[in-house]
């Protein structure tokens, strides 16, 4: 190989992000018989999102099976490394260009020029952080937003603090919530700025039914106090939507706390864009820019990572008839949001609740004893008016051949609900409770 | 006393600076050149943690001071010192160029005035344009006329205070961190005796207050302060980095009556992104840098007046500084220079009081100032003879073009890892950061010094790694949480 080699390549294909998104893309037009093709992603291993996503709820669209999200990506990178698609790690793009080029760099390769005859962006989304809340006050340490707390325990391994308030009842902070009790914090309160719970519902009832926490709605933290690290908040009520919502003079109060976790939403990441992130996506999901098509939360935000990965496939279809030289249909017309939503998203706000709500499934049956849909069903509502028992998961360090390892921990069977946080414990010290648990590999060292 | 201090190990200076402020910074770079034992003390856990990292980062030409003043004089040799500096140093100055507003003829005879005070003070590169000139120089600014500046431009002032603060450093100076002032006493050899916060001494035969906002303070340890500092907190934001094709000057209004600053302008960086700001509002704490929803929203609909197509860009980050002022709301708008004084009563004491705009730009010239008006007298200064820029700036792999950034892969493969995706900082940036020679260890610190955190996702996603690069770097977890004191991002490791 020249040294050339190595700052220039052709590619009939490039996609960038190896998540729910990337990855589909790739196993699809593999499929379809393109060779020519890479994936880079950013982190030291693959999955994106995925790998901090360690509750279940993952796959029942996809893999018709109830997985966490390391156990979601275990399956694709399976599918990935079967057809031995090359994946670049601790690779990022730093420029997208006309053609399309895009320039890579790489501790291993260094910079890289990719000319690609289509290029799929997977690149996920930003969270909103407390700018786009408008929340004023001090900036101390200790203001996280739910998808970075995740991050920080969940990959990391670090504590994040002690006595924690929640803004947003978005699914991360849900997940959030949940998984800091788990892991032995204090959640003082949950405050949500709309009328209802915004997640799905199945992880209302897991992550603040089972807890017994009510969230405080059209409630806002507006203010954040502490000059080191947080020493309390400021909540409101709010009247008003987004940009217009506006605190309820007189209903200001303070909570004092330690730790803030935000979970305000989700924003696609199409800064490679350049100028033309803001253009629209048409139909094929194709971008302004010649050859780029986008994919996943990148386009939209998907509530499930099932939707993300078939978008990713439709988006692959279409970059492979490119490839191919077979026109596009031609189109005006923007893409359709929601397109790839799954029947299993069902949000909490569409449901009055009056019975016990289902969770074996993200569909969310409310069942009763008229009303029992599934053989799963009825087994769940017995044992949930009997002793509610819930799927536990965690994160933990294992060693294995000397390396030290953090793995996703799942119990292959419902724990009973009132001694998850021993059996977290547990989990962590290397407990005979592991005997019942599965492990997968997140990617950290 | 003193001669028993120095035998149970205070460190004997012959200089101690007080803060590590961009002043501070300069005066000690300064002293480096000269054979003199020099101590910087700075209560924060790095430098630059004031004012020095919240202001509009703008390099002043000079004709906003009148003449004969300290200020102006001070201005308009600091300009050029700190550009020539910077240069040395390797710290960003990007030459942006001014436009001072005039939204109609009511507000022209200020333009007038301005002009001649610039030319009064000798600052080259003013004139008077009108709105066509504007027009055609910045499409998106509004208004009938303009003073327009050649000379302005726009930097990094925490770069520049820690590019010094640094070579200084490896020229022989020393830096104390977390060093927070409590008492100067006074030894029988006639040398001052700092006493910090957790219990360390040192000695010096000068002592040289460049304190901020807390210099009054630090002055009243001693003696009656000679004037009150008044703490002015000028709140800021700073928009997403796609704003920074609107706007490529700085642009200012006349400024309000109220006289508490320049007035709300839109200021290009030269890390991308348009910055709003500053408020200007007197407060009782000097600390509090909190910002409010009311200046915030007030800041928006004020920048956007000189600059409407700025409107629909997401602010990213919002922060504010603390101007040091020697008049408070209550009293009499007047024109107050700096106060730059040695003390009647303990000599061998300076105080610099009232440091405000211009300091940043007059820095470079204070410190000359402060050396030939009352060092120089009192201390022998010989050339320090293997003086020399020492300091190698961190590469900013995203600004380069491609064929460096390959040589600088090429030399460590870590200028391929990047952290902070954002601000597509490397690893390799990131672990010269931590390694300064000022032995700052935080995330704020890398912050400063290679810009990582400071993007669209504010440190979503690149807190984990970064800290993770501190832990590998030798420190433990408590690094990462003491690095600020008592600002602890992290309450420990979870149990393995």
């Amino acid at each position: 190989m020249s040294p050339n080699h190595h700052h220039q390549r052709q590619l009939e294909l490039l996609i960038v992000g190896a998540g729910a998104a990337g990855l589909a893309a790739a196993i699809r037009a593999w499929d379809h018989g393109i060779r020519s093709l890479l994936v880079v992603d950013r982190d030291p291993y693959p999955g994106g999102i995925l790998r901090q996503c360690i509750h279940t709820g993952f796959g029942l669209e996809y893999y018709k099976e109830d997985l966490t999200g390391p156990e979601y990506l275990a399956r694709l990178r399976a599918e990935a490394d079967k057809r031995r698609i090359e994946v670049m790690l601790e690779t990022t793009v730093t420029g997208l260009q006309e053609g399309p080029r895009a320039t890579l760099i790489s501790h291993r390769h260094g910079v890289v020029r990719v000319d690609a005859q289509a290029v799929v962006l997977a690149t996920g989304s930003y969270e909103r952080t407390r700018e786009n809340l408008r929340i004023a006050g001090s900036r101390p340490a200790g203001v996280f937003t739910a998808g970075q707390a995740q991050q920080l325990i969940n990959l990391f391994g670090y504590r994040i603090g002690k006595r924690v308030v929640v803004q947003g009842t978005g699914d991360i902070g849900l997940i959030m919530t949940r998984r800091l009790q788990l892991e032995g914090y204090e959640v003082l309160a949950v405050f949500e700025r709309l009328r209802f719970v915004v997640g799905l519902l199945r992880n209302k009832v897991q992550c603040l039914d089972d807890f017994e926490i009510e969230p405080q709605f059209e409630h806002q933290i507006v203010e954040i106090h502490g000059a080191s690290r947080v020493a309390g908040v400021t909540v409101a009520q709010i009247k008003g939507c987004e940009d217009e919502a506006r605190p309820v003079a007189g209903t200001e109060r303070l909570v004092a706390c330690d730790t803030v976790v935000l979970s305000a939403g989700l924003l696609p990441n199409r800064e490679l864009l350049g100028l033309a992130q803001d253009e629209p996506i048409d139909a094929n999901l194709h971008s302004s820019l010649d050859g780029v098509f986008v994919a996943g939360n990148a386009l939209e935000i998907h509530d499930l990572a099932d939707g993300a990965s078939a978008q990713g496939e439709y988006a692959a279809d279409r970059a492979v008839d490119r490839v191919r030289g077979i026109p596009l249909q031609r189109t005006v017309e923007s893409h359709r949001p929601g397109q790839f939503r799954s029947r299993w998203s069902v949000p909490a706000r569409d449901v009055v609740t009056t019975g016990v709500v289902c969770i074996v499934c993200p569909r969310g049956c409310i069942l009763t004893d008229e009303d029992i849909r599934c053989r799963r069903g009825a087994e769940f509502l017995q044992q949930e008016r009997r002793d509610k028992h819930r799927v536990t998961t965690t994160t933990t360090w294992i060693h294995m051949n000397g390396t030290r390892v953090r793995v996703a921990a799942r119990s292959k069977l419902p724990q009973p609900f009132a001694v998850q946080k021993q059996i977290v414990r547990q989990i962590k010290h290397g407990g005979r409770a592991a005997q019942q648990f599965e492990f997968t590999d997140v990617g950290e060292r | 006393m003193s001669a028993a201090g120095n035998k149970a190990g205070d460190p004997a200076y012959s200089i101690a600076i007080v803060g590590g402020g961009i002043v501070g910074a300069a005066l000690l770079h300064e002293l480096s050149r000269y054979r003199v034992r020099t101590v910087l003390l700075d209560k924060h856990h790095d430098v630059a943690e004031g004012i020095t990292k919240a202001n509009s980062g703008v390099l002043h030409a000079g004709f906003m001071v009148p003449r004969g003043s300290l200020k102006a004089r001070l201005n308009v040799e600091g300009i050029r010192q700190y550009k020539a500096l910077a240069r040395d140093l390797g710290v960003p100055v990007q030459s942006c160029r001014k436009l001072v507003i005039a939204k109609d003829d009511t507000e022209l005879p200020y333009l007038r005035r301005l002009l001649d005070q610039g030319t009064e003070n000798r600052v080259p590169g003013l004139s008077l344009i009108n709105h066509r000139q504007i027009r055609a120089l910045q499409p998106a600014v509004t208004g009938k006329y303009a003073l327009l500046s050649e000379e302005t431009a726009v930097t990094l002032p925490y770069q520049m205070a820690i590019a010094m603060a640094e070579n200084a450093v490896l020229n022989g100076a020393e830096v104390m961190l977390n060093a927070e002032l409590t008492a100067i006493g006074r030894g029988a050899s006639g040398a001052y005796l700092l006493h910090t916060a957790d219990g360390r001494r040192v000695s010096a035969k000068l002592v040289i207050n460049a304190a901020g906002v807390k210099a009054d303070e630090v002055m009243g340890l001693l003696e009656t302060p000679a004037e009150t500092v008044y703490p002015w907190r000028g709140e800021y934001q700073l928009l997403e980095e796609a704003s920074t094709e609107v706007v490529t000057m700085a642009v200012y209004p006349v400024p309000p009556q109220s006289g508490g600053g320049l007035g709300v302008h839109v200021t290009p960086t030269v890390n991308g992104g348009i910055l709003l700001g500053p408020s200007a509002e007197s407060i009782a704490d000097p600390e509090d840098t909190a910002n409010t929803a009311e200046v915030l929203e007030a800041l928006r609909r004020e920048a956007f007046e000189l600059v409407p197509a700025l409107a629909p860009f997401q602010t990213i980050k919002t922060y504010s500084g603390v101007r040091p002022k020697l008049f408070g709301s209550g009293s009499p708008v007047r024109f107050k220079d700096f106060y730059i004084r040695e003390s009647g009563s303990r000599p061998g004491v300076v105080n610099l009081l009232g440091i405000e705009s211009p300091g940043l730009t007059a820095a470079p010239a204070i410190a000359r100032h402060v050396i030939e008006e009352f060092i120089a007298p009192q201390c022998e200064l010989l050339p320090n003879k293997t003086w020399q820029v020492r300091r190698d700036p961190i590469p900013r792999l995203r600004h380069l073009p491609q064929e460096q950034q390959r040589r600088l892969w090429a030399q460590d493969p870590a200028y391929g890892d990047i952290l902070c995706h954002c601000e597509q900082v490397s690893r390799a940036e990131v672990v010269q950061a931590v390694n300064n020679p000022l032995g700052a260890v935080s995330i704020h610190a890398i912050r400063k010094r290679t810009h990582a955190t400071l993007g669209r996702c504010q440190s979503s996603f690149c807190l984990g790694p970064l800290s993770r690069e501190i832990l590998r770097q030798g420190y433990d977890i408590g690094a990462v949480a003491r690095g600020l004191p008592v600002h602890p991002i992290f309450e420990g490791m979870e149990t393995e």
